[in-house]
């Protein structure tokens, strides 16, 4: 039992090669670096920024870029860089905290469907059924406009409907390999399901998880900045770049700047994770499904 | 086939039964009582405990939860969706003539997206390792990555306020309509790219193109007869995919170019919390998402002999 499982981590241990991988793909290099940056920007915001992103100064109101003012101010008077360096944090700790809740949950379920099928397989599908008949943004916009605009309610909105497509990835790998020779054996030996489902299934689903995951990061931020754009998300004063967005329209005819920059940023930080994304899948997965790349 | 389709039917009518359920279930995600939430709508914030007990009794309340359920669902089943707990309207004859301005919209971008996606995958399929291959690619990404209230916004921007061409928001003329087409189109059209191209990558690798080669025929007629026609196929399901999303309304251009369809009445709605008019718009865009998808696996039998002769 001990030799198959070892067999298989090393199997999963191919991904030690991935710096050689990388070095060839540029795009997911260049994915990478940038998260990187975003994550030292987001750590560092407060000694990023130059001013106090929530201090008001009505004398300074929709100022042009400016020394003092990089990104140039908002109407009430803040400064726009400062802003959008402390929005880093909201938008990369939504994406991700999203992506670690629904993937856990998915993959959970998803490891449980296709390994046990029968009765508890048909009953987690049709959930799965149940959340993917919706557009995915229609449901995640009733349940946070229902509970209300906050940030831990956009991340329950998304989490909440972000989880079905990890099961439905990982039910099929489950599946195909309950018929492997190794699971047979593994079973042979008396290995609890539990084991199994955790040694030995599972591993062999961390590739695809991983490629899914990264894409799947890319599209929680679009959703959450899109939640916030509408007014259901988080709530101004906060400098997250989707309610910054909507701020701006007002002024857009005369500071059409204070609606390009934000909208930069969520570019910026997308981009990031679909390249690293789209890259790892050339990498992990290269049968991989295009369509893990959604927008909206 | 009428095994694969009457399977499929089967399944549908167990999404729709689901569809109902988180329907109903919508009213009860808020915080607070449901009979609260509607005596706040129709009697403001400030309630005594008799006119919340009231609305309690006559809305059925106090039944347990699945006679509720039972109840609204034999409401839906005649169609009658209730009425807007803010204006009184009657729900589904609001959403009956907003939906037009949906499907006229939904319509135009696909049209747009497969425009520019298929050719331009094809391009990028045939062109792998060019650099017009890598450039569309890599754009494509972009496109991906762009919010598209953010390109709607810019479009508007661009459009409208500096070069004076196009109306920024409302609903009329074609004019109208350019915008906000354009943003959802080319939304789509970069994720649809990079579909074509993997699905035409796919057919191209096949036996019966080496075959086609070895007979002797032209590339264009490898390409536009023999692989195209396979290669359609994903790209149909995908696009009929899109059509069912769209038709559901797509709630952030509708409400930046104040267009009025469905999605924008959904997200009035939510600002209103306006509960019924909220169920009554998710019912209906599940419902509509829901026989989409079914339209499309049919097409989809018909049009793959695999399926047909099964």
């Amino acid at each position: 039992m001990n030799k198959s499982g070892r067999q298989y981590k090393n199997k999963a241990s191919n991904r030690l090669h991935l710096p050689e991988a990388f070095m060839q793909n540029r795009t997911a290099a260049f994915g990478g670096i940038l998260i990187l940056l975003l994550t030292f920007v987001a750590v560092l915001a407060p000694y990023i920024s130059l001013h106090d992103p929530l201090e008001q100064n009505r004398g300074n109101r929709l100022l042009s870029p400016s020394f003092e003012y990089p990104f140039g101010t908002d109407n009430l008077g803040r400064c726009v860089f400062s802003r959008l360096v402390l929005g880093t944090r909201y938008s990369l700790g939504i994406g991700v905290l999203v992506v670690a809740i629904s993937s856990f949950i998915g993959t959970t379920l998803g490891i449980i469907s296709g390994y046990s099928r029968g009765i508890i397989d048909e009953t987690i599908m049709r959930f799965v059924d149940i959340v993917l008949a919706f557009p995915s943004i229609i449901l995640a916009l009733v349940i946070a406009g229902a509970l209300g605009p906050s940030l831990s309610n956009v991340v329950i909105a998304l989490a909440l409907t972000h989880w079905p497509a990890y099961t439905r990835l990982v039910r099929g790998i489950a599946f195909s390999l309950r018929e492997k020779e190794f699971v047979e054996a593994a079973k042979a030996l008396r290995a609890s399901d539990i084991y199994i489902m955790r040694r030995h299934i599972f591993p062999n689903c961390i590739n695809p998880i991983i490629v899914l995951a990264t894409l799947d990061i890319a599209n929680a931020i679009i959703f959450a900045t899109a939640l916030s754009f509408l007014g259901l998300g988080i709530q101004p004063p906060t400098p997250e770049w989707g309610s910054m967005l909507k701020a701006g329209i007002p002024f857009m005819r005369t500071s059409p700047l204070l609606t390009i920059f934000p909208g930069i940023a969520i570019m910026t930080i997308v981009l990031a994770f679909n390249f690293l994304g789209d890259g790892l899948r050339d990498m992990l997965d290269p049968k991989g499904n295009e369509l893990m790349l959604v927008n909206e | 086939m009428l095994k694969y389709i009457s399977k499929r039917i089967f399944l549908v009518f167990f999404v729709i039964l689901g569809v109902t359920i988180v329907t109903f279930c919508t009213m009860h995600f808020a915080p607070g009582d449901p009979e609260e939430v509607i005596a706040i709508a129709r009697y403001g914030e400030d309630l005594t405990q008799e006119q919340i007990d009231w609305v309690k009794v006559t809305e059925g309340f106090d039944a347990p939860v699945y006679i509720q359920y039972m109840k609204w669902l034999d409401h839906v089943l005649r169609l009658d969706l209730g009425q807007s707990l803010v204006t009184s309207d009657d729900v589904l004859e609001e959403i009956t003539i907003r939906f037009p301005a949906t499907m006229l919209l939904a319509f135009s971008s696909l049209i747009i997206s497969l425009t520019i996606a298929i050719p331009a995958g094809i391009i990028v399929a045939i062109k792998k390792n060019a650099i017009i291959g890598q450039f569309f690619m890599t754009g494509s990404l972009i496109g991906v990555s762009i919010p598209n209230f953010w390109l709607g916004l810019l479009l508007i921007w661009l459009f409208a306020y500096t070069l004076h061409l196009l109306p920024s928001y409302g609903y009329g003329g074609i004019s109208h309509l350019i915008l906000p087409a354009v943003t959802l189109g080319t939304s789509m059209a970069a994720i649809t790219t990079r579909l074509t191209r993997s699905s035409m990558l796919d057919v191209l690798n096949q036996e019966y193109i080496v075959t086609a080669k070895a007979k002797g025929l032209d590339n264009r007629t490898i390409i536009l007869k023999h692989a195209l026609k396979n290669a359609m196929l994903p790209i149909i399901t995908f696009a009929g995919m899109q059509l069912g999303f769209l038709l559901g309304g797509s709630v952030i251009v509708e409400t930046i170019f104040a267009w009025p369809g469905i999605g924008k009445l959904l997200v009035d709605s939510i600002y209103a919390r306006d509960f019924s008019m909220v169920q009554g718009c998710v019912l209906i865009i599940g419902v509509t998402f829901a026989l989409t998808n079914l339209a499309v696996d049919i097409a989809y039998a018909f049009l793959d002999p695999r399926i047909r002769y099964e």
